[in-house]
């Protein structure tokens, strides 16, 4: 379509200083098109990023707002369930406290960014329905917003692995700075999964309860407080090889305890970024514009 | 010069039944290449519409003839499954349920930043304009109590001065002020007037025809999905009045 009417749809921009974002692509608009608005909407999203940051400290500001220490709770529920995964299952692997703690520490941490990450994604457009009918923005604005909520939190918890540090349960190492980008890959994928499950889920209402079960299981089959080496060899490479969460959290977890994350580990989060990127690209483009009927 | 155009504007919505949500009977009918179609709902069929500046529009017609959908569609909040949309100006709407947009938890002065950086605005303009949208509002100390305390009209008062201070050339409002009260309805009218003098464009759908008569000079009259009628106001509400009378053997 927009070859034959590349106007259907067009609309001034509302400052002088934004960018040529064109709102939705018409309905019938060729693939062409549909990429090129989509692409339009991820530039704005980001351009906007002074507003969904403040839009993410404010949201957790007030999911809290009524109690008095706030967002710390999550970190001191994390802090409980750490140091009881850690005790129960150091006693049950025989595994010793200090080695054991900043293992499942840093595992449990980093799923749970995972695994907020994924539930977000899921629920993005869905939970947004009303701001989609009532407010004009870009639908990659609200993905944006919904990551940073969860990197908000997981900012939270990294007050562990601080205290973890100074206790000298972590050793400080140069290791430890591979912690910033691996942080920043497990974002993006987050942001990624959003584009393109996040329709996935809006159109077909079966995925999203599918999601939140599968979560709940992938926590027992990724090694969150488990090792891989006490894996029989022959299973390791269907439980660990298949599975994004197992790389993701590796790529955290390793330099944390003054390992370098391994070939295999890189490997699968390239994998599994260029399949969230190439699906982000696709479902998002072909997916956009009927997202207002699909939530409404 | 703010303008709306609407070419052949279609909205259909497919009514997707467990069936169609299904993922796996997708996966299965596309592998059979055997499509069973939802049923289609027409919201609105193909739509001609010209709005010029400066114009105060009322849309009228029954429950679920349209007006809804048409003000979305000019909003820009709904692309139409056929036909084009051209839009100068900057759009603002007051559509959806009277919270929309406000976060309950949040204070009045927390939602007048957060709703204007959702619309475009930077943190920072929308601090600077806190006091003067506050004032406008008539909250007055209700303005630092959380939005879940507000009763509708009072959420309504507080989105409606929120959006109008945004300097919008085209601004939506769907039933907009029907909660507010008598005296807000007034300012809000010198409001109004104030931001058409410069040329903006109004769009109000209403049942009250008092509010129709004092905020529009047009109507168009929308019945199940495409314009019954358009002219100005008093011509289009007496044919409209007339047009259930006379079904009803009234």
């Amino acid at each position: 379509m927009s070859p034959r009417h590349p106007r259907a749809g067009a609309r001034r921009a509302e400052d002088p200083a934004s960018l040529p974002w064109q709102g939705y692509a018409p309905l019938d608009a060729s693939l062409g098109y549909r990429f090129s608005a989509a692409a339009g909407d991820v530039a704005e999203g980001v351009r906007r990023w002074k507003s969904w940051t403040y839009l993410a400290v404010e949201q957790v500001k007030n999911q809290y707002r009524r109690t008095v220490i706030g967002p710390w709770w999550l970190t001191l529920q994390t802090a409980a369930y750490v140091f009881g995964l850690a005790v129960l299952f150091g006693s049950i692997f025989h595994q010793p406290l200090d080695e054991f703690v900043p293992y499942v520490g840093g595992g449990f941490i980093g799923f749970t960014l995972l695994a907020g990450l994924t539930r977000q994604a899921a629920d993005v457009f869905v939970d947004n329905a009303s701001a989609i009918a009532s407010t004009r923005q870009p639908l990659s604005f609200l993905v944006f917003r919904a990551a940073t909520v969860e990197l908000l939190q997981f900012g939270h918890n990294l007050v562990i692995i601080v205290a973890f540090v100074v206790a000298g349960l972590v050793p400080l190492s140069s290791q430890l700075l591979l912690i910033v980008p691996a942080v920043m890959i497990i974002v993006l994928n987050g942001v990624t999964l959003g584009l393109w499950l996040g329709p996935t889920v809006a159109r077909f209402r079966d995925v999203g309860p599918f999601v939140a079960s599968i979560l709940q299981v992938m926590m027992f089959f990724t090694p969150v407080f488990w090792r891989v080496d006490e894996l029989h060899p022959d299973s390791r490479s269907a439980l660990i090889g298949w599975n994004p969460f197992a790389h993701l959290l590796a790529l955290f977890r390793d330099p944390l305890l003054g390992d370098y994350p391994s070939a295999l580990t890189w490997t699968g989060v390239a994998a599994v970024s260029a399949g969230n990127v190439i699906l982000a690209i696709w479902v998002f483009a072909r997916s956009r514009s009927h997202l207002p009927y699909w939530v409404a | 010069m703010p303008s709306v155009s609407l070419r052949g504007v279609r909205v259909e919505h497919q009514l997707l039944s467990v069936r169609d949500y299904n993922l796996k009977n997708r996966v299965v009918q596309t592998a059979r290449r055997r499509f069973q179609e939802p049923i289609v709902i027409a919201a609105l069929k193909a739509i001609d519409l010209d709005i010029r500046e400066g114009t105060r529009l009322g849309l009228v017609g029954p429950n679920g003839a349209g007006k809804s959908t048409l003000l979305s569609v000019m909003a820009g909040l709904l692309p139409p499954t056929h036909g084009s949309v051209q839009v100068d100006g900057r759009v603002l709407a007051l559509l959806g349920s009277a919270a929309a947009g406000l976060d309950q938890e949040a204070t009045g002065r927390d939602n007048i930043v957060s709703m204007g950086v959702q619309l475009g605005e930077s943190p920072r303009a929308m601090r600077s304009r806190i006091d003067d949208i506050a004032d406008f509002s008539g909250l007055g100390e209700r303005i630092l109590h959380p939005a879940y305390s507000y009763s509708t009209g009072m959420q309504t008062r507080l989105r409606f001065s929120i959006l109008t201070s945004l300097r919008p050339d085209i601004l939506l409002l769907d039933e907009g002020l029907g909660t507010a009260d008598a005296e807000f309805t007034a300012r809000a009218s010198r409001r109004l007037n104030e931001f058409l003098s410069s040329a903006g464009i109004l769009v109000l759908a209403s049942h009250g025809d008092a509010l129709l008569r004092e905020q529009c000079t047009d109507a168009v009259w929308l019945d199940s999905g495409a314009v019954a009628s358009r002219g100005p106001i008093d011509a289009v509400l007496t044919d409209y009045h007339a047009s259930y009378v006379t079904a009803a053997g009234l």
